[in-house]
């Protein structure tokens, strides 16, 4: 009874904790690089952007089977 | 402003027709029976009413506007009906059967058992043909200029060229070599079709066809059958073989019997490697875009929601979060349609290259 529940709020919060932390370390490194080497920051801030989405895009598989786990999907 | 006229003329012609779907729905209101989304909505439902696929299009908005007096009749659309020809079925009555036990994961397969051949379009076909529709008219204006017009004129040339060079320069040329030119037409249009599937999700009234993990997977399926194929012609298909033995093809040849026998071993062992490789890369492009737009999709619901459950203060709150997160959606509209595009061009570079370098194994940077 409710063991879904609680496993569908540990998948997504556990993802949000792992993508948090990858998106945190991305613009740390992001922002370090374009401090050091300005004339790359255009650069690296899209790669940056797009890493982002791609980080997030792992974020959100957790979302969708947390979202089946809850039985909502 | 030639093309700007046409989009006009397709909208008007759009919502004309819709306004004439919407007075033949109110001509027959008595006959239609009101459908599930009758009156008091939980947020669940109200969600996933929202972000799920079906053959009604409505313009279910006006349930909001009924929570503060207001009551208008939500127009809707019945595909199902309106197509109802495209649904074949050999004993009559068959789509409403139920659904034999063995066949409970996959209803339509089950569907398909009973006789029930279904091919009415739900929404997300309809948005499909939208965006279709939107890349054909693009083309068909921009695409084939003459060639004696060296300059191109007007903004919407000038955009589309800036991003046709842009999809060769940036994403063909550098993910897939000197070939990856004549992948140009194939990765521009993904990109408009996706990016107009994402940005319709975000009219008011319209649909996410993204939001669909069938039309994600139908799109990714393309990108596989292209680059399969760019893989074949690029290293044969002896080459093709030989690269799915994980290169051990070589090791199995020659040497000593040992070496052999081991090689034939890796070989049984790379093989399902190798073939899981290909799948996942469709897989990931196809749940990549759909998390996306429906998790998207479904936050701006939830916060829309609130209204709901709440009232009063909320609706405020509500509208200016909802309307951040909107526009949010759309930067994630267009972000998820160019590296959908990335990573199709990443793939197909991949199997490109399987023919230049033999069978070595430097694709990890490609599984992300």
């Amino acid at each position: 009874m409710g063991h879904e529940y609680i496993g569908a709020g540990l998948a997504i919060g556990l993802a949000a904790l792992g993508g948090g932390l990858g998106i945190g370390r991305l613009a740390a490194a992001a922002l370090e690089g374009g401090a050091r080497q300005p004339s790359m920051a255009g650069d690296l801030r899209i790669t940056a952007i797009i890493t982002a989405g791609l980080i997030e895009g792992a974020v959100l598989f957790a979302f969708v089977v947390a979202n089946a786990l809850a039985g909502k999907a | 402003m030639r093309t700007a006229t046409k989009l006009l003329v397709v909208c008007g012609v759009l919502v004309l027709g819709q306004g004439a779907w919407a007075a033949e729905e109110a001509e027959g209101a008595g006959a239609v029976p009101g459908e599930h989304h009758a009156e008091a909505m939980t947020p669940q439902e109200f969600i996933s009413h929202h972000v799920a696929d079906s053959y009604d299009w409505e313009f279910e908005y006006p349930e909001l506007l009924k929570k503060v007096g207001l009551t208008v009749e939500a127009p809707t659309i019945h595909l199902g009906k309106l197509f109802s020809f495209l649904k074949f079925e050999s004993p009559v009555g068959a789509c409403a059967m139920p659904v034999e036990a063995k066949y409970s994961q996959v209803p339509p397969i089950g569907r398909l058992a009973n006789g029930c051949f279904d091919l009415r379009p739900s929404k997300a076909h309809l948005m499909m043909a939208f965006s279709g529709l939107l890349v054909l008219l693009l083309g068909l204006s921009f695409g084939n200029r003459k060639s004696s017009a060296l300059v191109p004129t007007g903004a919407g040339q000038n955009l589309w060229e800036a991003f046709i060079q842009f999809i060769r320069d940036e994403i063909a040329l550098r993910n897939i070599g000197p070939k990856g030119e004549k992948y140009v037409p194939f990765l521009a249009s993904l990109f408009i079709f996706i990016l107009g599937m994402n940005w319709l999700g975000l009219v008011p009234g319209f649909f996410s066809a993204t939001g669909s993990m069938v039309v994600t997977a139908g799109l990714a399926v393309c990108v596989l059958v292209v680059s399969q194929v760019a893989a074949v012609r690029s290293a044969g298909i002896l080459g093709y073989l030989a690269h799915l033995t994980g290169g051990m093809n070589e090791m199995v040849k020659t040497g000593p019997l040992y070496l052999r026998a081991i090689g034939f071993a890796l070989m049984l062992l790379f093989i399902p490697i190798e073939i899981v490789g290909i799948l996942v890369k469709p897989f990931v492009l196809t749940m990549r875009l759909f998390a996306n737009m429906f998790a998207g999709h479904m936050v701006l619901f939830s916060i829309l929601a609130l209204a709901l459950i709440s009232g009063g203060a909320w609706y405020g709150f509500s509208l200016v979060i909802g309307t951040v997160i909107y526009v949010f959606e759309t930067f994630v509209g267009l972000l998820q349609a160019f590296i959908f595009t990335l990573l199709s061009s990443i793939y197909i570079g991949l199997a490109e290259e399987m023919g230049a370098h033999g069978h070595g194994h430097d694709e990890a940077a490609g599984h992300h």
